[in-house]
This record gives structure tokens, sequence and C-alpha cells, in this order.
């Protein structure tokens, strides 16, 4: 079953890029939500089931890890799976990223593999007739 | 800047235009149109040391950019619509690797939201930076500068 996704950043070419990616990825992807910031974020997950929050760090507004910590105190939101992609590559900022609870981090540009690796157990990919198929593993936490 | 630090900008330049839009860098400059209308985006960076990532290049390199970003052609609509926003985007992701690659991955840096300008023609005062790395993509210069520290309001 096709799982719905949440695309935060603030740039709306990286959300079209990202969802092209997982397409190209051969994500079993159904709805594509996008938020520009944590703001707009927490609106969408108002609103919508989502079974995986891509998120940029660096935003206007309410950035990545405010978003994490807000997402983490909320009893309805702390369990769904949060992916970071941002262009930052400290260590300490992976490391913060884990503490906080992202279950997963990607560094832009990010090949539609990588993606793969990182979202597949979270939404399981098409198999060559177009059904959805879980798989184990992957690139996370 | 040190000769270092620029081949540094130059390949990392090169090397995140290749991986996120796909375009390849001539290190051949194309001489500047006086009379073009270019763009310049900034990107700077916060914490135990401080810089800022210029990008100037035309209006036409900046739909090229996200055309490709975006996997449409330049002539379509969302090419231009977005045009400002991938050249921002495209910053911000060359930004991080410039930071990795100048200052290692030890400590934490904070981007800066990238903030962008459009100009009728490029001031003379561009000229003045003999630091820019200077490149062509696809027929249309680029210009890259590198600002340190104190150096930041320079070339303003």
């Amino acid at each position: 079953m096709p799982r719905d996704v949440l695309v935060v950043d603030d740039s709306a070419t990286m959300r079209k890029m990202v969802s092209r990616t997982m397409d190209l990825a051969g994500l079993d992807v159904g709805n594509v939500y996008e938020a520009s910031n944590g703001i707009e974020a927490l609106a969408q997950l108002a609103s919508h089931c989502v079974s995986v929050v891509i998120v940029d760090i660096n935003m206007p507004t309410m950035n990545g890890m405010q978003l994490l910590r807000r997402m983490k105190e909320n009893d309805r939101l702390k369990g769904i799976p949060i992916v970071v992609a941002t262009t930052e590559g400290s260590q300490q900022r992976i490391e913060e990223m884990n503490a906080l609870g992202a279950q997963g981090y990607l560094r832009k540009p990010f090949r539609p593999e990588q993606l793969r690796d990182v979202l597949q157990p979270l939404v399981g990919v098409k198999d060559d007739a177009g059904t959805a198929t879980t798989a184990s593993g992957g690139n996370l936490f | 800047m040190q000769e270092q630090q620029r081949q540094l900008l130059a390949a990392t330049f090169s090397d995140t235009l290749a991986d996120l839009a796909f375009m390849f860098a001539d290190d051949e400059p194309t001489p500047v149109d006086p009379k073009g209308a270019w763009v310049e985006v900034s990107v700077s960076y916060h914490g135990p040391i401080e810089g800022e990532v210029r990008l100037r290049c035309t209006e036409a390199f900046s739909v090229m950019m996200a055309a490709n970003l975006l996997g449409v052609a330049p002539e379509d609509e969302p090419a231009h619509d977005e045009a400002d926003d991938a050249l921002k985007e495209f910053l911000n992701v060359l930004c991080g690797h410039v930071v990795t690659a100048i200052h290692g991955t030890h400590d934490v840096f904070s981007l800066s939201i990238p903030s962008l300008r459009h100009y009728a023609s490029p001031p003379a005062s561009w000229d003045q930076d003999p630091d820019a790395v200077e490149v062509t993509v696809q027929g249309e210069p680029v210009r890259v500068v590198y600002l340190a520290q104190s150096s930041c309001t320079a070339g303003t």
C-alpha cells in the first residue's frame, strides 16, 4: 500500500526534487505533502497521517531541529519517523539529530539509491509489477 | 584568499554543480557581457569561524539551473518561475560543502538563509574580486567568491 510522505524544506525546488527522487528511486509513495517550515509542517501533520517526514534543518520561522523537538514532545506525532535532509555535514550535528530521535540522515545532494536506502524500510518499494514490497534493513541510525 | 582555498572552492563548486544539477563547469572563463542581467546570491555561515559564499551568474544560468533541478526544459514556465529559488538552494548546498571542505566536519556551523539580488548589469565592483573563481557553464559565465571572517563586508 502506498505510504504518504511529508517533505519540509523552505525551497520549493528542493521539495519538488525530493518528490521526483522518491519516484526515481521506485519508492512506494502515495501522497506527498509539502511544507516550507516547521509551522506549516505541524499544520500538515494535524490534517494528514504520514508514514515519514523528510525535513531540512535550515529554514525560517521554525527550523528542522525545532520541528523535530516539537514532534517528539507530541504524543500523536512522536512515533512518525523523521529523516533529516541537510547541507550540513558536521558529525556533531548528526549526533544531535540522532539524539533528538531522527531515524535517518541524508546529506544534499543525494542520489535516488541513497534516498531509497533510508526510506525503503519506512515506505517500501514498488516491484516490477508496481506493487509494494516491504524490505528490511536500510541505512538508518 | 589562499590558493589552496581557492582550489577547494573551485573543486567543490564543480562537484556540487555536477552532483546536484548534472551540469559541468569549464575552467575557461567567458567574458562578461556588461549589458546582461545578472544575479548575485549569498549565504553566510557562523561558527568558530565565519564566512560567506557568493555566486554571481547570468539570469540565463539561473533558468538553466532550475530546469535541470526540476527536470524540465529551460523554456518551460516552471524553470523561469523557480529560477531564483533554484539558485538559492544550489548555493545553500554549495556553502554547506565549502564549509566542510575548508573547515572540516568537527565543528558545527550554521548557515544563513540565502539572499538574492538581481542586477540589470554586472556592477563594476565585481571586477575587484581577484580571488573569484571564474568558470563557464553551458556557455554562461559564473563567478564564485569566498569571503572569510572580517572580509565578509568587502566587495559589496
